[in-house]
């Protein structure tokens, strides 16, 4: 079932949105940021960077600044700080929610019953 | 050795994955995409593995363009031409990341072309109808069973076939983008077909497409040489009607105008046909007498005839008959302008007239005509 757009970003648009968070960048600028970032984990195809740029400044997510030559770079807009905030939150809760999953199961004796704390 | 060669190409359009599988088989094989037009066409190179993408096009301007497919070669990725609504990109480096790395956003990309492709299905389809509606304006010519009998019947099933096949190449089309679409948006990625067999499937369908052209043009040949026509002085005797000199002999002596016979052999009728005509004084004969493949051709056409006379003349008189001789027969009569017609089997026999005799006079004459070529 295909998810609803920009609902739930992927890794590839967390990281575009990222980029742009602390400066303007150029498409060139940002593969290479989110490269260096995840230390090559998340890749970024142009054909990825660009759709993903065309289409956030379609939702007024990002918006160009300036262009020079070949060269168009991107600002973050109010909008997209707040997508991006509300992603950060939602993936705390994840982080959260697998936390302490993951103690309980550490807890849990191997027959499945949860361990004496006395 | 030849640097350019053509081949014959999957045509699957929406199925962009086994075009890709099929250009990377070509580019291993030493060919690098060139142009992509009826028959796709390819440069030489030297054999090499390397990754192809098609890429939908996106709406960019020149500038936007021109920045992006620096960003692409920057990536690895070199811009080689167009095909249907995708920009082609071939990566000869094995490291650069794929043009695509996200199948959720590659989605949108493919959202973007599936708009397109329904516009583009949609106003096709609306010009494929008017062309199909002009071929069809036969039906409504007074003349349908006639133009159906004489060989348009073969032209309308060759419409019909293409309109239908091409409709169920725009829902293929558009439900194989809409497919890879939704199988993008949920994380799949874009799965690819086997080339050889797409090329195979397209072969078929080129041999196809070529016999109908070929049995169509040869239809439209055997039509063509199937009409003769001659003046009427060379006409072989007995003449398929019953002729002015009988029906008038004195408006029949001076010269005429126009003294014509003309024959057409067809797969379900066999025409012959008799003009004569003359302005000053005023008389004519048209006769036509035709033998059709079945009894309910001839019902048709002997109905579509008297309804064109009687379309023409709405308050003629019509006297039906009873004669043994016919199996339907019926004079029509409106001042000078009168019409016989009559069916016995598979013939059917109209003469239409310009006279002041009255064809009732001529039964036995019309009666002999049938027998004669019966």
């Amino acid at each position: 079932m295909a998810r609803e757009p920009l609902k739930v970003l992927t890794e590839s648009m967390f990281y575009v949105l990222l980029s742009l968070l602390r400066q303007e960048r150029c498409g060139t600028e940002i593969v290479q940021y989110v490269d260096d970032a995840t230390a090559g984990r998340v890749p970024l195809g142009p054909g990825t960077l660009y759709t993903i740029l065309a289409k956030f400044q379609e939702e007024g997510l990002i918006r160009e600044t300036a262009v020079e030559g070949r060269k168009r770079t991107y600002a973050i807009t109010d909008r997209g700080r707040a997508l991006f905030r509300q992603e950060l939150s939602r993936l705390r809760l994840c982080v959260g929610d697998g936390e302490r999953e993951e103690r309980a199961a550490e807890n849990l004796l191997p027959g499945g019953r949860e361990e004496d704390p006395s | 050795m030849k640097d350019r060669r053509r081949f014959l190409a999957p045509r699957d359009l929406w199925d962009a994955g086994t075009i890709e599988a099929w250009l990377e088989e070509k580019a291993a094989q030493g060919w690098i995409l060139e142009k992509w037009g009826i028959s796709a066409r390819f440069e030489r190179i030297d054999p090499c593995r390397c990754r192809v993408r098609l890429d939908p096009k996106d709406r960019r301007n020149r500038q936007q363009q021109a920045e992006a497919e620096t960003l692409y070669r920057d990536m690895g990725w070199r811009w080689n031409g167009t095909l249907w609504f995708y920009d082609v990109y071939y990566c000869f480096d094995p490291t650069a990341s794929d043009l695509y790395t996200d199948p959720e956003t590659q989605a949108w990309a493919w959202g973007k072309l599936l708009k397109r492709a329904l516009w583009r299905s949609g106003l096709s389809g609306l010009l494929l109808l008017l062309w199909a509606a002009l071929q069809f304006d036969g039906l409504w010519s007074g003349h349908a069973v006639q133009l159906f009998l004489m060989g348009m019947w073969a032209i309308w099933l060759f419409v019909i076939l293409y309109v239908v096949r091409e409709v169920w190449e725009a829902v293929r089309t558009v439900w194989g983008i809409r497919r890879l679409k939704r199988r993008l948006a949920a994380g799949v990625p874009m799965e690819r077909g086997d080339p050889a067999r797409a090329v195979r499937r397209q072969r078929i369908r080129q041999i196809a497409d070529w016999t109908a052209i070929a049995l169509l043009a040869g239809w439209i040949l055997v039509i063509a040489c199937g009409r003769e026509e001659m003046p009427l002085s060379d006409a072989p005797s007995p003449l398929p009607c019953v002729a002015l000199e009988a029906l008038d002999p004195e408006a029949a002596g001076p010269e005429l105008d126009i003294a014509r016979y003309e024959t057409f052999d067809g797969l379900l009728i066999q025409s012959r046909r008799v003009t004569q005509f003359r302005w000053q004084p005023s008389a004519s004969v048209q006769a036509e007498l035709d033998r059709v493949a079945l009894v309910s051709f001839a019902e048709a056409l002997y109905r579509e005839r008297v309804g064109a006379f009687l379309d023409a003349w709405p308050n003629a008189e019509v006297r039906e008959l009873t004669d043994g001789r016919f199996d339907q027969a019926v004079v029509i009569g409106a001042g000078k302008n009168q019409l016989f017609a009559a069916r016995l089997g598979r013939m059917v026999l109209t003469e239409r007239a310009e006279t002041d005799t009255d064809l009732m006079d001529h039964l036995d004459g019309f009666a002999a005509v049938l027998v004669e070529f019966q």
